[in-house]
């Protein structure tokens, strides 16, 4: 039996080039971050349609040295009769632990606002960029540092009976990375407090 | 041992130690010993707290504190600077706004005021008068159980004021 005559093949060779030296001993500047000593907790429930609207939420602020403090915030328009039903669970709950308040959204973002931002405490939610949003009474799409992503207003007054946008409180920026992760971050303000800010080439802010 | 009543605004008090905090820089002491943020001043290489500086300065140490706050009284007392400043002024920032400000003069917000005021210079004052007495004394004891044992009371003349059994 005769052989095919061989056909010629071409043949690619993916090749590595080997690292520099310079290249291996390249590292990340180091962060000299400090944990912070408070942690603002917080979770939301919403409805079960599409809308997925908020009802109500709990936060929890712990400091050391100091009592921890558990509140619970409904939504903006919560039925009176859901508001009836929070006010019970938090009458009921008083009995045993007396530091627990109903807040309104607005009053719950003040308190993130006066923790996270100024206090820069640390910030946990168990689906931040989803409970964020449930937060918020607006959003836009982000700019700069977040393109691509959301701008959530949760700070804001009413003129004229209308809701607007407060420019002397940040907004908060997300962007997703993939599926499980998010960027977040604050966005900048009118007019921040020198305290506020991070100086330029600042490592731990 | 601290004495301090419930923050009726916890997140609102942390940012404000977290911002005196920052402002001053971590770990930032006085020469003299003053560690309190609220109470110290940040200069180019250094920290320094309130009196220190005014020693410095040629003024006084002292602070006129409106301890019903100044919208709701005149009546002062004097203050040492820096318990002026990290301890009086700070309480008051805990109170209501409504309080602290009473923008339209309300004579019972004005007693309100008068109360919260009160309140917040007795503690000052069992802080600063009473409290070491008790950590004195504590230690005084501990010292004389060392030196003379256990009941090193007993046949002195501080025997009487031993609780009866």
């Amino acid at each position: 039996m005769l052989r095919p005559a061989p056909l010629p093949l071409v043949i690619a060779v993916r090749a590595y080039p080997d690292l520099n030296e310079t290249e291996d001993d390249f590292k990340a500047p180091q962060r000299k971050w400090r944990l912070p000593d408070a942690m603002f907790v917080f979770d939301t429930e919403t409805r079960i349609d599409q809308t997925q609207r908020l009802t109500f939420g709990s936060y929890r602020f712990t400091v050391p040295d100091r009592p921890v403090y558990e509140r619970l915030f409904c939504a903006d328009d919560l039925p009176a009769k859901d508001h009836r039903v929070l006010e019970r669970y938090v009458a009921d709950a008083r009995k045993s632990v007396p530091r627990v308040f109903l807040l309104t959204r607005r009053q719950f973002v003040d308190k993130l606002f006066s923790a996270a931002y100024r206090g820069r405490c640390l910030l946990i939610a168990f689906n931040f960029p989803f409970d964020v949003s449930r937060v918020a009474y607006d959003f836009k799409n982000a700019r700069r540092r977040f393109a691509g992503g959301f701008s959530f207003d949760l700070w804001s007054y009413t003129k004229s009976d209308r809701e607007l946008r407060d420019q002397f409180r940040p907004s908060v920026g997300i962007k997703q990375i993939d599926s499980k992760r998010a960027l977040k971050g604050f966005t900048g303000r009118v007019e921040p407090d020198p305290e506020d800010l991070i100086p330029e080439g600042s490592t731990n802010g | 041992m601290t004495i301090k009543l419930p923050e009726r605004d916890p997140e609102a008090a942390y940012a404000r130690r977290a911002t005196a905090r920052r402002r001053v820089g971590p770990n930032a002491k006085c020469a003299c010993g003053e560690t309190r943020s609220e109470a110290l001043i940040r200069q180019k290489k250094r920290a320094i707290c309130l009196e220190c500086y005014r020693k410095e300065n040629n003024m006084t140490t002292k602070d006129d504190h409106h301890f019903a706050g100044q919208r709701n009284s005149s009546v002062t007392i004097p203050a040492p600077a820096n318990d002026h400043a990290a301890d009086l002024s700070a309480a008051q920032q805990d109170w209501p706004k409504q309080t602290r400000q009473n923008p339209d003069g309300s004579p019972l917000i004005a007693a309100a005021g008068c109360v919260r005021g009160f309140i917040d210079t007795i503690l000052y004052l069992i802080k600063q008068g009473l409290l070491w007495v008790a950590d004195m004394l504590e230690m005084a004891d501990a010292f004389l159980t060392q030196k003379f044992g256990k009941r090193w009371w007993i046949g002195t003349e501080i025997e009487q004021f031993a609780p009866k059994k």
